[in-house]
């Protein structure tokens, strides 16, 4: 198997490249098939992308198509819902979910509702990527996990791709789709290399995954808590527990025939999400799956989350505030073993 | 003749207070002409009105709170009245807008919102038309207050009106109770004015004392506690549905989960005898004998056993049969313990006193007739399944189920249901039995029926001797629950349904 | 030169029957609110009917407009049928928007009006993005983008000036300053109140021109349209008006004196272009009792038509929520 990380494969050899390469070769794919396609965002274009997703772009493609915007997150969001309707396939960059809060508005108000506020006279086709998530030290206000925010407003679609497959064709899928899609990349799994089968050349923005099966309890989780996850599974298996984990991949709609259908075989739930559990998306899953999935329950549903608290800078207190394997791990003992 | 209503000026706007009139009766008044000032929570706004005319009528007085769509002025006939100027209200669909009275004029010569209905002793505020249940609607006032029809002169009650809050508690006329003060208001149950909130409210009477209640009836589910009065054990619902499904009686089970939930693991454990594990064919004699062996002795132990026999001439009976089985092959035949089995079950019904359980010092009646047959085994076993609801089956029926409870109990198919479900026990000793038996009582029941042989004696028939078949009915009862008196109803009962055979 | 107006017959009748219609129409609104057929907030047009008329008389049918809360004005002048813009505000489903929006969320695909925002300031970046997306596809339209000067405060007033100078997008920035943001007085919010003024901050063209005269408001857009149609560059036309009434019908107006209302009634555009017009001869008291009576039946019809629509069903509450394709 070839170690090469090359931006275009020979259709044959498995290509092994970084989740940030997958990123990469998403948007020159799609800004090379579509003239309507183009980039915007602070520093993607001379700077290279701030966690250098871009690098490289702007010299191949030019600064139309990638284009560097001023430091003003709601007026280019705006920008790009307007560029949207006016019949354009804008992606909007927006560097992490931290700063997505000064387009909010834009966003819940302008992007979320137009379709339905206008009776269907208007469609947003617009893409918005985000990095998200913590784990670099770099403090409360550079460490959000916001992406269970956005999955509460009715008219967005959120994706959270983990794998480096949905890395390289979610941003398709989601150009393809009329709405306003929110794309959230786990800060940590930019540098995450993995091999990129090439038989898959297309995903859908509509399932969950399940990427380990098992019988004894569901995992769930999605973006930069799914090989936190899957390395509890792990651990769990050398003690002869069997976990299923689930790849959430979309945050709304979730794919409630997915996470039914393993509850009704496992009966025992942990939930792994990185936000704080208080009104978070793990709160959402819980409760549709105490309304549809009750029967089945053997056990309560748990749920491993961040720590109640502002993410803090020094990394051991950073790493105590997020949730990590083994807990997920003990969660899911707990749950199996009864103690 | 048209009306000048309140307008609604804004979205959270529900009433407004008339602090100035700028027109009098007889005035003209053309449309868009400024007519009065309304004070509202965003301070005094200018109402005009849309229709030309003369002034009739002022109907709300300057410092009256009125809500949305009150008259507050009426135009004689030289007024050209543009478009209807009353609020219609409501959608076509039927939803109420929240602070909207219903279609139409609201009711003429209303106080105002706000305003403490009769009770309190307030200054020129007659109650008339109040709609609060309880009050008078035509307005008796209260002593001290001038007479209904009189209309309110305006002084405010002591305390401040409330701008655009009804006192909690009251809806506003015509306004749906949304159960939701308005944004800003006082939260519910604060009584604005500062009124103990009963009074302004408007002073619902008491309810009536309430009646006696009857004695609860007996409940009908089988509670999962035991009888020691533990704590309520902890099951999960998938455990307790599966055991649903499968009729496996949670009171015997064991909880492994959390704190002594039964789980899932438990209830899949319960369905096989706990030791040693056994499957589904053949039984253990020995365990058998000592379950037997316990509950016996614990019976005789514990259980003040009376004992009550009735000789039944059953000739009519066995003639039903005959002509029931005449027209059926073998397999389809009506045996005589399917009739006895529902004439007992039929008799029980209608004396549950012996129907049910001694529990926890007392008696709980059992939720239907579920009659225990006792089922011998080959092998030297006995078990005692239910035909449920045994009375309220036909003979048919009642055959049929014991057919099925027979080949099961024999296959060691019974459910643990129907294992711990009879409210009374019947055993028959067959064509090889003694003449009479006398049962010890299966506890917690209450009672036992035991059916002898079939025998041919001289009988007593219109004064002359003839050969019958008899059979001798014993009943145990547990003297605790009934006497003597309750259990020869029985009897006499059971008698009865075997002479008359077409009830059968 | 397409800047010059002339000021014919014909043009001055037009522009003259395009103000009263929107006065007579919010008039009627006016009435209809008090009587519960407009729910919600609603936020009316009058004293400003100069700014939206001029504007638009100047602009073609392939530009677009984006606009406020206050946008019935707007969307006459834009040629949104008056029945369905009632029915919208009626709420039924025979308006523009499915009666979705209200009186704050007027849409209209086939004029090009993108809303009705009831952000202040929401609709800047939106009109920044229409223009960019309409200069990428090499369209000729330029977007007009209605606000007032409350907007002025907000980031996205200062962001979407930035953007469109910045990448040369053609936006037509209308600031309606009426002197107050709801009740704010613009001296007491605005360090600069001479908004033209802050064009120049974004190295962007402005004027400042007499709201209350729509022949002024059109001559100062046509030329901005005309060079932006060439340069791309946008452009801040600051409009200096005066809304007549309360800033919605919930408000007492605590915060100007009758006096100030009533100075400025004293410049009506309505009645200052019909005297104008009458005493210029080009038009006649009749001719305006005939203009009148046509939008007093164009209006009860508006009124009928939205009085019969219907609720749109229960049933249909999610749809549009997301959409199965980009309508064309």
């Amino acid at each position: 198997m070839s170690a090469a990380v090359s931006a275009t494969g020979d259709g044959a050899t498995p290509l092994r490249m970084t989740y940030r390469e997958a990123c990469k070769q998403a948007i020159r794919a799609a800004i090379l098939a579509d003239p309507r396609v183009f980039l915007m965002g602070e520093d993607v274009g001379r700077y290279g992308g701030c966690y250098a997703v871009t690098k490289g772009l702007v010299e191949e493609l030019g600064e139309d198509r990638i284009r560097d915007t001023p430091l003003a997150e709601g007026g280019f969001v705006g920008a790009g819902i307007g560029a949207a309707i006016a019949g354009m396939r804008p992606i909007v960059e927006i560097m992490t979910v931290n700063f997505s809060l000064l387009a909010l508005d834009q966003i819940i108000n302008n992007a979320a509702t137009i379709p339905h506020m206008s009776g269907g006279q208007f469609a947003v086709p617009l893409v918005i990527r985000m990095a998200t998530g913590a784990g670099r030290q770099l403090a409360a206000q550079h460490s959000h996990s916001l992406e269970g925010w956005y999955a509460h407003i009715p008219g967005l679609r959120i994706l959270a791709p983990a794998t480096i497959e949905d890395a390289r064709f979610m941003l398709q899928a989601a150009l393809d789709d009329p709405n306003p899609v929110l794309i959230f990349e786990h800060v940590m799994l930019y540098n995450r290399e993995d091999v990129l089968d090439p038989g898959i050349t297309k995903v859908d923005i509509a399932s969950a995954n399940i990427r380990r099966p098992g019988r004894d309890v569901s995992l769930i989780t999605y973006g930069g808590s799914l090989f936190k996850t899957l390395d509890a599974a792990a651990a769990l298996q050398q003690e002869g527990i069997e976990a299923e984990v689930i790849d959430l991949r979309v945050l709304r709609p979730l794919d409630m025939t997915t996470i039914l259908g393993s509850v009704a075989r496992t009966r025992r739930v942990v939930i792994v999400d990185e936000g704080w559990k208080s009104g978070s998306l793990s709160a959402e899953i819980a409760a549709r799956i105490g309304e549809d999935a009750f029967f089945e329950l053997d056990a309560p549903i748990r749920r491993v989350c961040s720590r109640e608290v502002p993410i803090p800078y020094p990394a051991h207190l950073e790493q105590a505030a997020l949730p990590q394997s083994p807990a997920i791990a003990a969660m899911a003992r707990e749950l199996v073993r009864g103690q | 003749m048209t009306d000048f209503l309140m307008p609604s000026l804004g979205a959270d706007m529900e009433a407004g207070t008339l602090v100035e009139w700028l027109i009098k009766p007889g005035d003209t008044v053309k449309r868009g002409d400024v007519v009065a000032v309304v004070e509202t929570q965003k301070g005094a706004i200018e109402i005009e009105i849309f229709n030309t005319g003369v002034v009739s009528e002022i109907v709300v007085p300057v410092g009256a709170l009125v809500p949305i769509g009150t008259v507050l002025a009426r135009l004689g006939d030289a007024g050209v009245s543009s478009e209807p100027t009353r609020p219609t209200g409501m959608p076509a669909n039927g939803t109420p807008s929240t602070g909207t009275p219903p279609t139409g004029t609201p009711p003429t010569g209303m106080p105002p919102v706000g305003m403490p209905p009769s009770g309190i002793p307030s200054t020129g505020m007659p109650p008339v038309g109040i709609p609060s249940t309880g009050m008078p609607s035509t307005g008796t006032p209260p002593t001290g207050t001038p007479p209904a029809g009189t209309p309110p002169t305006g002084t405010p009650p002591t305390g401040t009106p409330p701008t655009g809050t009804p006192p909690t508690g009251m809806p506003p006329v015509g306004m749906p109770s949304t159960g939701t003060p308005p944004a800003g208001m006082p939260p519910t149950g604060v009584p604005v004015t500062g009124v103990p909130l009963t009074e302004a409210a408007g002073a619902q009477p008491a309810p009536p004392a309430k009646p006696p209640q009857p004695a609860a009836p007996p409940p009908t589910f089988v509670p999962v506690r035991p009888s020691t009065g533990a704590a309520r054990p902890r099951i999960s619902p998938v455990a307790r549905r599966i055991a649903g499904e499968r009729g496996i009686d949670l009171r015997g089970v064991t909880g492994t989960g959390p704190g002594g939930a039964i789980v899932l693991a438990d209830i899949e454990a319960a369905r096989a005898p706990t030791a040693p594990p056994r499957r589904r064919t053949g039984f253990d004699p020995a365990a058998m004998r000592q379950a037997i062996a316990a509950a016996m002795g614990r019976s005789k132990r514990e259980i003040p056993h009376y004992y009550l026999t009735q000789t039944v001439e059953i000739s009519a009976a066995l003639a039903r049969l005959q002509s029931l089985n005449s027209e059926r092959s073998p397999p389809e035949r009506i045996l005589p313990a399917a009739l006895f089995l529902r004439a007992i079950a039929m008799a029980m019904a209608a004396t549950p006193e012996l129907n049910g359980f001694w529990e926890d010092g007392r008696f709980r009646a059992g939720d239907g007739v579920h009659v225990g047959w006792a089922i011998a085994l080959r092998g030297g076993g006995l078990v005692a399944p239910a035909i449920r609801d045994a009375d309220r089956l036909s003979l048919d029926e009642v055959m049929a189920v014991m057919r099925d409870l027979v080949q099961r109990a024999r296959a060691s198919g019974l459910r643990s249901s129907e294992l711990s479900d009879a409210t009374v026990t019947v055993t028959s000793l067959g064509e090889r039995g003694a003449e009479t038996v006398l049962p010890i009582i299966y506890p917690p029941q209450v009672a036992m029926i035991g059916i002898g042989r079939i025998v041919t004696r001289p009988w007593v028939v219109d004064g002359t001797i003839a050969p019958c078949p008899i059979v001798t009915l014993t009943l145990a009862g547990d003297h605790r629950a009934s006497d003597g008196h309750r259990g020869g109803l029985l009897l006499a009962g059971i008698d009865r349904n075997l002479q008359e055979t077409d009830k059968l | 030169m397409t800047d010059k107006v002339h000021l014919d017959r014909a043009h001055g009748r037009r522009l003259l029957t395009a103000m009263l219609r929107i006065r007579r129409f919010e008039e009627k609104c006016f009435e209809l609110y008090q009587t519960e057929k407009i729910r919600g907030f609603m936020h009316l047009y009058d004293g400003e009917e100069a700014v939206s008329t001029g504007v638009i008389e100047a602009m073609l049918p392939g530009d677009a407009i984006v606009a406020t809360y206050r946008e019935h004005g707007q969307a006459l002048a834009r040629g949104i049928g008056m029945d369905v813009l009632m029915a919208e505000l009626y709420g039924k489903q025979e308006g523009c928007c499915r009666g979705r929006g209200g009186s704050m969320h007027i849409f209209d695909r086939a004029t090009r009006f993108y809303g009705g925002n009831a952000i202040v300031g929401g609709g800047l970046p939106l009109a920044v993005g229409i223009a960019m997306g309409d200069k990428m596809q090499r369209r000729d339209s330029v977007t007009a983008c209605f606000f007032g000067d409350g907007a002025v405060d907000e980031g996205s007033f200062h962001e979407s000036m930035n953007l469109a100078a910045l990448w040369k997008l053609p936006v037509l920035f209308v600031c309606e300053n009426n002197a107050y943001a709801m009740g704010m007085a613009l001296e007491r919010a605005e360090a600069e109140t001479h908004i033209a003024r802050k064009a120049a901050t974004y190295n962007m063209a402005s004027e400042a021109v007499d709201g209350m005269d729509v022949v002024a408001v059109e001559v100062a857009a046509r030329r901005a349209i005309a060079a932006m149609r060439e340069t791309k560059a946008p452009f801040l036309l600051e409009c200096l008006t005066y809304r007549f009434r309360a800033h919605s019908m919930f408000d007492s107006q605590a915060y100007r004196s009758r006096q100030e209302v009533a100075h400025w009634r004293e410049k009506d555009p309505v009645h200052r272009l019909q005297s104008w017009l009458e005493q210029a001869g080009l038009i006649h008291a009749d001719e305006v009792g005939m203009i009148e009576a046509g939008i007093e039946t164009e209006i009860k019809s508006a009124v009928a038509f939205a009085e019969a629509g219907t609720w749109e069903p229960v049933e249909d509450l999610e749809r549009f929520t997301t959409m199965d394709r980009v309508p064309q």
